[in-house]
This record gives structure tokens, sequence and C-alpha cells, in this order.
């Protein structure tokens, strides 16, 4: 009984880390061996009192992202179905964001090695791409078309067979 | 951030997991590639229109066994290849729908045929009706009168009420 405790002990120790704008934040061991980068800081001992630092990563994605890892943690192994529906919702309203901080979670879960995540934000902009026309990708993504109306010209001719009225063969076969 | 500050790397891990996933499809590609000139870049990577290609087209995905249709092939980028055979699909696709339509006007006419027979008979079924009671008539006046001058008929039936049968 006493030993089972102590075990439990030592895999719920907090790992303390530190965002690039200097805010501590701390996650059970668990947690912060969903990344690779913590896992290997653990693993050299290098998690102490004054916490990891992430030089890359600012408080606000920080701060999902140890949500997310504790999330994930703590329902890691041996999913019952209901568990593992509850994590996919869970999984659906985190990403739920708007495109800053998706740019902001890509790069950090890229950074620390989240792989779970890293996907999840990945998948959720390839979904935001999808059925969208160049320029409502340009307002969503934010992005400058910096082609000359020559180029633009040119580069629309060469595409416009992908936008002629018809089904796309994968739904016809 | 914005999305021009997230490296390219991360761009085109966007589009082979959403090309892999399906999320993707080419006209998403092809939206991408009219967006900027870097996405235009990242949208035309081969290993894409590679995988899009096995997707929409996994029949033909087998290179061909003529060699000089393969080594042409190759050297085209998998983005003209699938341009070429989308058309074509396209073209296909067409034609079916074409034969479709002509199957089914000629069930039409078809039936507009056998309608105009039925219409036909049927006159002809009316007049062979018309002509059928015309001879039950008859037959029925002459029953009358054969009845008339068979049976002794009683002397208060008058004759008329008889013949107006």
């Amino acid at each position: 009984m006493a030993a089972a405790t102590d075990d439990a002990g030592d895999s719920n120790e907090m790992i303390r880390v530190v965002s690039s704008d200097g805010e501590h934040f701390e996650m059970p061991e668990a947690a912060a061996n969903l990344s690779l980068v913590l896992r290997h800081m653990i693993e050299d001992d290098c998690a102490d009192a004054a916490g990891i630092p992430l030089a890359v990563v600012a408080a606000k994605p920080l701060a999902k992202i140890v949500d997310y890892c504790t999330k994930h943690a703590a329902k890691s192994s041996g999913l019952t179905i209901e568990e593992a529906e509850e994590l996919k919702r869970f999984d659906a309203e985190f990403i739920e964001v708007d495109t800053d901080m998706l740019y902001d979670l890509l790069v950090a879960a890229d950074f620390m090695g989240v792989e779970g995540l890293s996907k999840l934000a990945v998948q959720r902009t390839a979904d935001l791409i999808k059925g969208k026309t160049p320029e409502q990708n340009r307002e969503t993504f934010g992005i400058v078309n910096d082609f000359t109306p020559e180029e633009e010209e040119e580069i629309c001719k060469e595409n416009e067979w992908a936008f002629q009225i018809t089904k796309p063969p994968s739904r016809l076969c | 951030m914005s999305a021009s500050d997230l490296p390219d790397e991360l761009w085109a891990r966007v589009l082979e997991l959403g090309a892999a996933s399906s999320a993707l499809g080419f006209r998403d590609l092809c939206a991408l590639a009219i967006a900027c000139r870097r996405l235009r870049r990242l949208s035309l990577h081969p290993s894409l229109w590679s995988s899009l290609l096995s997707r929409d087209f996994p029949s033909q995905s087998q290179p061909s066994s003529s060699s000089a249709s393969s080594s042409s092939q190759q050297q085209l980028h998998p983005k003209s290849i699938y341009k070429t055979k989308f058309e074509r699909h396209k073209v296909r696709m067409a034609e079916a729908r074409r034969r479709v339509v002509f199957e089914a006007e000629g069930r039409v006419l078809a039936c507009w045929r056998r309608l105009a027979q039925l219409e036909e008979s049927l006159q002809a079924e009316g007049e062979k009706m018309k002509a059928a009671a015309q001879e039950l008539d008859n037959l029925e006046r002459v029953r009358s009168v054969v009845c008339f001058e068979s049976k002794t008929i009683p002397s208060h039936v008058p004759y008329v009420l008889i013949d107006s049968k």
C-alpha cells in the first residue's frame, strides 16, 4: 500500500517549465514526457526547481500545450471506447482556435516534439485550406498576393482546369 | 505570428498530411498555387501530386507497360499527369452521361411508339365493340320477331311493347 502511493508519488512529480516571456508552468512528469524535448531534458536531469526554459514558446501557447499534455497523459493507456471518444471531443474543442494561436501551436508543438498535438494542428490547418478559393485562403491566412498581374493571369490560366464545374473524380468513380 | 512566419517545413507538412488524409484535393492545391509565390512552390511538390494521382486514379497508377509512354511520363510533373488524366476522365464522364441520356431517349421513343400502337388498337377495339353492339341489337330484333311469330302472344300485350325491347 505504502509502496503503491510512493510509486504514484514518483510518477506524479511536477515538472516546471518557463515560457519565453518568463511565465512559469507546472505539469505532471507523465504530461511532460509527451514532449520529446522535455523528456530528454528530464532524462538528462535538467529539470530542476527553476524550471526548464523554453526559449521559443510564449506563455499563451505554452499554457495550451500544458493543458493538452496533462489531459492526454492522464488518459494515455488502456482507453475505453468512451474515454477515447471523450479525448477526441477534447481535441476537437482544443484546436478550435484562431489562426494566430494555430500558428503558435504548430511551431511550439513542432519545437517541443509533441507529436499528437503537432498532428492535430497540422490537420486543423489542412482543414482550414479545404474548399477555399485563392482569395479566401489569402484572407484566412493573411497571405499577401505577391504575383505581378501578368504572373497572376498566367498562374490562373495554368490552374483553371481544376475550377471548371465538375465533380472530383474520386466521387464519380 | 502570421502564416508567412511559418517555416516551409511546417507548410509542407500541412500539405503532405492534408493530401494523405484526403482533407486536400487537387482543387485545394490549385487554389493554394494561385494564392502566393511561396504556396505555389510548396503546392507543386511532386510527392503531393503523386499521392493525389494514386488516390484519385488508383486503377491507372501503374506505369504504362508501353515503354514509349512511360518514359515520356517520367519527364512530366505529376501535376501535369494529373491534369491530363483528370481531363480525360472528364471527357469520359461526359460521354458516359451523354450515353445515359441517349439510352433514356431511346426508351422514351419506344414508349411513345407503344402508346401509339395501343391507341390504334384501342380505336380498333372500339370499332369492333360498336359493330358487336350493332350485331347484338340486330340479333335481339330478330329474336323478338321470332318470339312474336312462334309464341302465342297474349292478346293483351300490344305488339309495340315487344318491339321496343
